[in-house]
């Protein structure tokens, strides 16, 4: 197994973020992600759980209906015909769990500022049982041709598709009852998954990418409706492409309040958001945020966090 | 990206009907869209927003719901939008497959299956067929009756399908 390359300054900004337990952190770095599958309920999906059982061995995850890790190798089934047929998806667990907080219901209209692959905006029809409208949007065309196969593939019927820049985005001022903003980010909780992950990594990366989040959770905080709501997540742990962010949208938006997170009780191992970073204090409710440590669950490096617009 | 005029949609749902036995009843709940020579089905849950983006955003909308034919014109079907449908919704013109044949149609290798050919012949006539694999409709291919040949219709050919 290739080991996981972590540059020096990395490891010095983790070593002070997380002290004693650092060790156990850049350790976990090296031990490879299980993979994980999501069941497309749209398509009947479990009728191929049948299937994959005799060929590898799943196992559900209990807190997180329509999920397994698989404990075989991927290339047992990467390529089967209920894959391709979009019976199923591989999809890390962490992955999954933006869309589950932010749990729109059939008849609400949802965006999904930064869409591609799809996975996530997938998992978002799934709940949405196929109704309601989701507008998925990219700013990367290349990446949009991946993220309309995926929506195909997955029998995906109530989604518009965009290529915009999300930082100004605007549908002739249609505002969304729920949305989605997995923003891109420095990828730090992919290094379990891909041991070159943070081969590009530095502090003006973490920065520069903190700067477009900034841009990107005003202009979709802007287009929410009154009592919306919107999930804002990355797979990177830095508190500045997290924690900062968010604060930084609760002060600029009085109407903007952090909602807790129901599932947050379940999941095993998880952490909540930080309140102090760097002798800054950040607002306190940043608390409720989740924050997903690979050391602490076993799971892909993740944040999350439920914002409501208020009524002022 | 436009909503399709009544005509326009009445085309390919005779189409539907006629080649595939699709009731047109199925579509109540779609929206039929078109952008250049393809169409689009959308969810009409929400008419009047789909209406206003579309309406006003054509020139940034990428692709809507499921892509139903490539090619409006000659009925070129998009085979993951006839993925969409249900198995039991199609009268005539499919095929049941089995898993080699279902891998194959993946790889994209035509299907020499005279076997199976001969167990739908009544249903079959030259042209776009839908295949069906283990009660749920993975795509469709082109069926040519004298060469005894099913060639499938997919985008993205697979090697090594399992």
């Amino acid at each position: 197994m290739e080991k996981a390359y972590l540059p020096e300054g990395f490891k010095k900004k983790y070593q002070a973020i997380l002290g004693k337990e650092a060790d156990d952190f850049f350790k976990s770095c090296n031990n490879r992600l299980t993979k994980a599958i999501r069941i497309n309920q749209l398509k009947k999906g479990s009728s191929a759980i049948d299937i994959l059982k005799k060929e590898i061995i799943i196992k559900e995850i209990d807190w997180l209906k329509g999920s397994y890790l698989v404990e075989s190798e991927v290339s047992a089934f990467g390529n089967s015909i209920e894959q391709l047929s979009g019976l199923f998806q591989m999809q890390e667990v962490s992955s999954v769990l933006p869309a589950v907080v932010l749990s729109p219901s059939s008849t609400d209209v949802v965006l999904d500022l930064c869409s591609a692959p799809g996975n996530k905006t997938a998992c978002l029809a799934e709940i949405m049982n196929n109704k309601g409208l989701i507008v998925a949007n990219d700013a990367d065309a290349k990446r949009i041709k991946t993220l309309v196969y995926t929506l195909k593939k997955l029998g995906i019927i109530n989604t518009i598709v965009t290529c915009r820049n999300g930082i100004d985005y605007n549908l002739n001022n249609i505002k969304f009852d729920k949305i989605l903003i997995d923003a891109p980010c420095s990828g730090e909780g992919l290094v379990r998954k891909k041991a070159d992950a943070l081969r590009d990594w530095s502090e003006r990366l973490v920065s520069a990418k903190a700067e477009l989040q900034k841009k990107l959770i005003v202009s979709g905080f802007d287009l929410l409706k009154e009592n919306g709501e919107l999930v804002y997540s990355t797979c990177t742990l830095s508190p500045e492409e997290n924690e900062e962010v968010i604060d930084y949208i609760l002060k600029i938006r009085t109407d903007a309040k952090i909602v807790d997170i129901p599932i947050k009780q379940m999941i095993p191992g998880v952490s909540d958001g930080f309140t102090n970073y760097k002798e800054k204090k950040l607002n306190k409710d940043i608390c409720k945020a989740i924050r997903i440590w690979p050391h602490k669950t076993n799971l892909e490096g993740f944040f999350i966090c439920r914002i409501r617009k208020c009524r002022i | 990206m436009k909503i399709m005029t009544e005509s326009e949609q009445n085309r390919l749902l005779k189409h539907l009907e006629s080649r595939f036995g699709i009731s047109e009843k199925i579509f109540s709940k779609f929206i039929f869209l078109s952008q250049g020579n393809s169409s689009f089905l959308i969810s009409n849950d929400k008419k009047a927003e789909i209406k206003k983006i579309i309406s006003q955003n054509a020139e940034t909308i990428k692709s809507a719901g499921i892509e139903l034919f490539s090619d409006n014109k000659r009925f070129i079907p998009c085979s993951l939008g006839f993925c969409t449908f249900d198995f039991k919704d199609i009268m005539h013109n499919f095929v049941v497959i089995e898993r080699q044949q279902a891998k194959d149609y993946f790889e994209g290798t035509t299907i020499d299956v005279k076997k199976i050919i001969d167990n739908h012949k009544n249903l079959l006539s030259d042209g776009y067929i839908i295949a069906i694999y283990n009660e749920t409709i993975i795509g469709t291919l082109l069926f040519e009756k004298k060469q005894g040949k099913l060639i499938p219709n997919i985008v993205y050919k697979n090697k090594n399908v399992k």
